[in-house]
């Protein structure tokens, strides 16, 4: 029994942190979107928007 | 969950930056550019200050009361031509739609400058944060080096080979630039990444990964500067341009060393690493 138990325990720890691996890895991604979508995204009105910020963060513009 | 607690963080800390970086390009940046778009001209419409009388090789051109009268010309030209194109800020190859939408100068302008320097903010905060998580180290000298890493990485490498840039500005084709901006940020990125946490030989290769972009070259415009007609415009817009690049390079300076700082504070506030989780329960 006992033996049974501290395998599922380390299952689950080594599950959870494969886990937040994958959460870290996905909160970067979403961070990355918003990046590229603030300074790179072609649509006019985007640009129109984030126009200031662009130019002063020195993504390239125009 | 832990995605949840990221993402906070990254929120707590990119609207916070974000508002000290809007203040700053507010007050630092925002009106150099708007001088620049004073200047700004379309293929239709030049402005009248090139007539018979603007010869430069003449020395009493340039007299004070003559560069009244160049700038009261340039004034005249311009308030016309942005009368005409209120509606766009196209110059030079700059095609953008001109019915496209487009927030009105003033407050909404300024709103949307806030809203797309913490948008900006909170997506770097959840790069730095998600970084920091996976490295384990969350004190404020840590938050400190992963602000300044970011620095190097998405504006001091980059403006190496792509200075910032004032409205009107020549510069070679947008896509070739977004291209080079995007391997050069990845390179430095990784590079930077080998420096703190390579071993041995690998650690320095960091270096040479950081000088592959700039061994490359940045795609460069036919002709650089401004192709403005008016010489007093284009000595006026070059002066703008030595401000502007001092000015960004303080603001984002800054910027970045504060996310970093406010990210550590974040994930001190908000969550425990992982590692201490574990550390702490063993």
């Amino acid at each position: 029994m006992t033996t049974q138990f501290s395998s599922h325990a380390s299952k689950t720890t080594a599950s959870v942190a494969v886990s937040k691996h994958s959460q870290i890895f996905a909160a970067a991604i979403l961070g990355l979107t918003i990046v590229f979508a603030v300074g790179l995204l072609p649509m006019d009105a985007v640009h129109n928007a984030a126009h200031d910020t662009r130019h002063s963060a020195a993504f390239p513009c125009h | 969950m832990f995605f949840r607690n990221i993402v906070f963080a990254a929120i707590a800390a990119g609207i916070l930056a974000g508002i000290i970086l809007g203040t700053l390009q507010h007050f630092q940046i925002t009106p150099i550019i708007l001088g620049a778009e004073m200047y700004e001209i379309t293929d239709e419409v030049k402005p009248q200050v090139t007539a018979e009388a603007h010869d430069h090789t003449n020395p009493t051109h340039h007299t004070p009361e003559k560069m009244a009268e160049h700038l009261a010309a340039i004034d005249a030209a311009t308030n016309e031509h942005s009368a005409q194109t209120t509606e766009s800020h196209s110059g030079g190859d700059h095609h953008h739609d001109p019915e496209a939408w487009s927030p009105e100068d003033g407050a909404e302008r300024i709103f949307y400058t806030y809203l797309s320097s913490s948008l900006m903010a909170i997506g770097f905060a959840l790069v730095i944060i998600s970084g920091m998580s996976l490295s384990g180290k969350n004190s404020i000298k840590a938050g400190a080096l992963w602000g300044l890493a970011g620095y190097i990485s998405f504006f001091v490498a980059p403006t190496l080979g792509l200075p910032p840039e004032i409205p009107g500005m020549e510069a070679a084709a947008l896509e070739g630039r977004q291209s080079w901006w995007l391997l050069t940020v990845l390179l430095t990125t990784i590079g930077l990444g080998l420096l703190a946490f390579g071993k041995g030989a690998l650690r320095w290769s960091g270096l040479l990964v950081i000088t592959i972009p700039h061994v490359l070259g940045a795609p460069q415009p036919a002709m650089h500067g401004f192709s403005h007609p008016d010489a007093t415009a284009v000595a006026a817009l070059e002066a703008l341009v030595g401000q502007f690049e001092i000015a960004t390079a303080i603001v984002n300076g800054i910027f970045w060393v504060c996310l970093g700082l406010l990210c550590a504070v974040a994930i001190n506030t908000f969550f425990k690493l992982p590692e201490e989780e574990t550390a702490s329960s063993t």
